[in-house]
């Protein structure tokens, strides 16, 4: 067996090699660090782009899509459904008890004021979202709770800040209780979220999938009383409204309220299923509705899928990067032939001394694995510049650029595999050197 | 050895190195292995140390049939029978001189007192017991061929094979060198040294004249035989 002191030594030794000769080694490691961080950079992007975000409930989760269009060539060109709703088909699905929890929301902007001790205004994002969406998406709380159905209900001037909110006007403290005015009017705060940061931001595209979840959130309700506009995030209206004032905007066939409802069994779903058509044919008879019938309810993984989040680009993207790391191996691979070429008049007299060719092969791989490991590190600080790049050159993707700790194992893991698979073959072809080769000519 | 022979192939040429060689080797021997270039007195040291294989014949070695052996046994037999001590040295130049004796022993997988103690004991015996964290390049080449028997030396070999062990040093040096290996031999290590020069073959207690990879039977076992009275089977 392999004892831990042949273990120790054979690590010094692989050290000391790679000490021994510090430009091939810096090479080797440079090679291996460059194509891991590449590589790792969109693989981390595709990991966070296809990761199921809330595996706990995304079985349930549902969305749903309806066609309001007036007439019949209106219908969208390629035969998909608004992935919207508007206020009026919200409002009466809200009522629906066939889900057992829903979520209605939408945001706007606002300047925060704190009451109490006048830090300066500032705007941010502000949502409008019945209550269940805190338990439809599993929000966290640090502080305080959710609004309650009935405070939706009576229209509550309840507020529950995000954590980035309470920090900046609260320094971070329970501000439960406390006075908040948003946009001319005064909140209580009733909870504060822990940090949220759903990848993808599933529940919306508003700003797109990967922006952080910012501003604070009053009830859905409040929407007609303080007449609040969407205005972050797209609509999309197949008629022009007919009044200028608030309600004519709430009644307007636009889509802008994103809706989700928790189904949590098949028969639900399908009675939501029927619900949503017999809705659908009850608003043609009124002359709404008269596009394609495409209704459609989309699970979370089916919305993100139907949503082409993870393109064709992404997938060449990583197809460009793999052979990226490909051609650094195959340069690591030249490195390590040349390294261990150099050493045969050693690995001669090693032979000669009585080390097998098994343990001299794992003395190598060993030596190759720290390479790799090295590499691997390397790759990772290199991914994490290359996400730093890749924030700072688009906007909406703040929760991509950074590596969680699956990210790290994996490119550790890739780094040590895919040095030892480039460097199996010097290995080996080392390892046969007849120990009686070099000893005379050393 | 009795009938060993040894082919080396090309695709177009094939090289008889040893031919139907045998010659038997006593336990306290101190055989000097002569002949010209070319003879095949070097195949005789690897075949003889498991550095090479043999294609027919029969090698005991204590006893125990060395034929085909797998690379794990011929090792494990170089590492724990045999000493090597070469021409060149061989030695590695960055490591220092106690980690150049200590290579064989990690190998052997004893302990690291176990190591220390047989470190420091062959280095004594060869007195360069002072200069154990000195690197080879720090040493004279004379000083460099005791570190060499020092790391031979330290597993307790059976057998000591030596490759023109003086062939790099001045005849001072050479002296000093025999000397050991004859305090060595005297201890009861069995030794095979090969050697051009006929003043050191004659320090050995016998000769064998290698000639075209065979025993030469005009000079073999004549006037060196001292001690031991030796047979070849040729």
């Amino acid at each position: 067996m392999f004892s831990d002191s042949k273990i120790s030594y054979d690590f010094q030794l692989a050290l000391n090699s790679i000490k021994k000769t510090p430009v091939l080694s810096a090479l080797m490691v440079a090679a291996v660090g460059i194509g891991i961080g590449a590589c790792m950079t969109i693989i981390t992007i595709y990991y966070l782009m296809s990761t199921d975000p809330n595996p706990d409930n995304s079985e349930q989760l549902y969305t749903y899509g309806l066609d309001n269009h007036l007439t019949v060539t209106e219908g969208q060109e390629d035969g998909r459904p608004r992935l919207m709703s508007t206020y009026r088909d919200a409002l009466y699905i809200l009522q629906s008890d066939i889900p057992t929890e829903q979520s209605v929301h939408y945001q706007t902007w606002a300047v925060y004021r704190n009451v109490e001790d006048g830090v300066n205004p500032f705007w941010n994002l502000f949502r409008l979202a019945t209550p269940g969406f805190f338990s439809l998406f599993d929000v966290p709380f640090l502080y305080g709770e959710a609004w309650s159905q009935e405070q939706e209900d009576s229209k509550a001037m309840v507020i529950v800040l995000t954590r980035e909110i309470n920090d900046s006007l609260f320094g971070g403290e329970n501000s439960v209780g406390k006075k908040i005015e948003v946009g001319d009017n005064f909140y209580e705060i009733i909870g504060v979220m822990d940090s949220f940061e759903p990848q993808p931001k599933y529940f919306e595209f508003d700003n797109g999938f990967f922006s952080d979840i910012r501003g604070a959130l009053v009830p859905f309700s409040l929407t007609p009383v303080l007449e609040l506009m969407k205005n972050s995030g797209g609509s999309s209206c197949v008629a022009i409204p007919e009044g200028d004032d608030f309600q004519s905007y709430l009644d307007a066939e636009c889509h802008w309220l994103h809706h989700w409802v928790r189904l949590p069994t098949e028969e639900k779903r399908e009675a939501f299923s029927e619900m949503l058509d017999n809705y659908s044919l009850e608003q043609r008879r009124f002359g709404r509705f008269q596009g394609p019938f495409n209704n459609r309810l989309f699970s979370l993984m089916e919305w993100l899928e139907y949503l082409e989040i993870v393109d064709g680009t992404m997938i060449m993207l990583i197809g460009v990067a793999m052979m990226f790391l490909i051609v650094c191996l195959l340069n690591t691979n030249a490195l390590l032939f040349a390294k261990f070429t150099g050493r045969s008049a050693e690995v001669s007299l090693k032979r000669a001394l009585g080390c097998s060719k098994k343990r001299l092969f794992r003395q190598h791989l060993l030596e190759i694995s720290l390479v790799g490991l090295v590499g691997g590190a390397l790759g990772l600080l290199l991914a994490l510049v290359g996400l730093a790049g890749i924030k700072a050159m688009m906007t909406d993707f703040d929760s991509l650029a950074h590596l969680n700790t699956d990210l790290v194992i994996i490119a550790i893991a890739a780094s040590i595999i895919s040095t030892l698979i480039a460097g199996l073959f010097p290995a080996w072809r080392t390892c046969q050197i007849a120990p009686a080769k070099y000893l005379k000519s050393q | 050895m009795k009938g060993v022979s040894k082919i080396y192939r090309t695709d177009l040429i094939e090289t008889h190195a040893l031919r139907d060689f045998s010659v038997e080797i006593n336990d306290g021997d101190f055989v000097a292995v002569t002949g010209p270039s070319g003879s095949g007195k070097t195949t005789l040291l690897n075949i003889a140390g498991l550095l090479e294989s043999f294609n027919g014949g029969v090698y005991e070695l204590d006893g125990v049939d060395m034929f085909g052996l797998n690379d794990d046994d011929s090792s494990e037999i170089r590492n724990e029978q045999i000493g090597f001590i070469f021409q060149s040295f061989n030695l590695m130049p960055d490591l220092n001189l106690f980690e150049n004796v200590e290579v064989p022993l990690h190998y052997r997988g004893f302990k690291a007192a176990e190591r220390k103690r047989r470190i420091e004991e062959s280095l004594e015996r060869v007195g360069l017991s002072g200069r154990m964290r000195h690197l080879p390049s720090q040493l004279s080449g004379g000083q460099q061929q005791r570190v060499a028997i020092a790391r031979a030396l330290a597993g307790t070999p059976k057998l000591l094979l030596a490759d023109e062990p003086t062939g790099n040093l001045d005849s001072l040096m050479a002296r000093q060198v025999l000397d050991l290996l004859d305090d060595i031999n005297r201890a009861g290590t069995t030794i095979v040294m090969v050697t051009h020069d006929e003043e050191l073959a004659r320090r050995a207690k016998r000769n064998v004249h290698v000639l075209d990879g065979k025993v030469d039977d005009g000079t073999a076992y004549q006037a060196q035989q001292r001690e031991h009275p030796v047979e070849v089977i040729a």
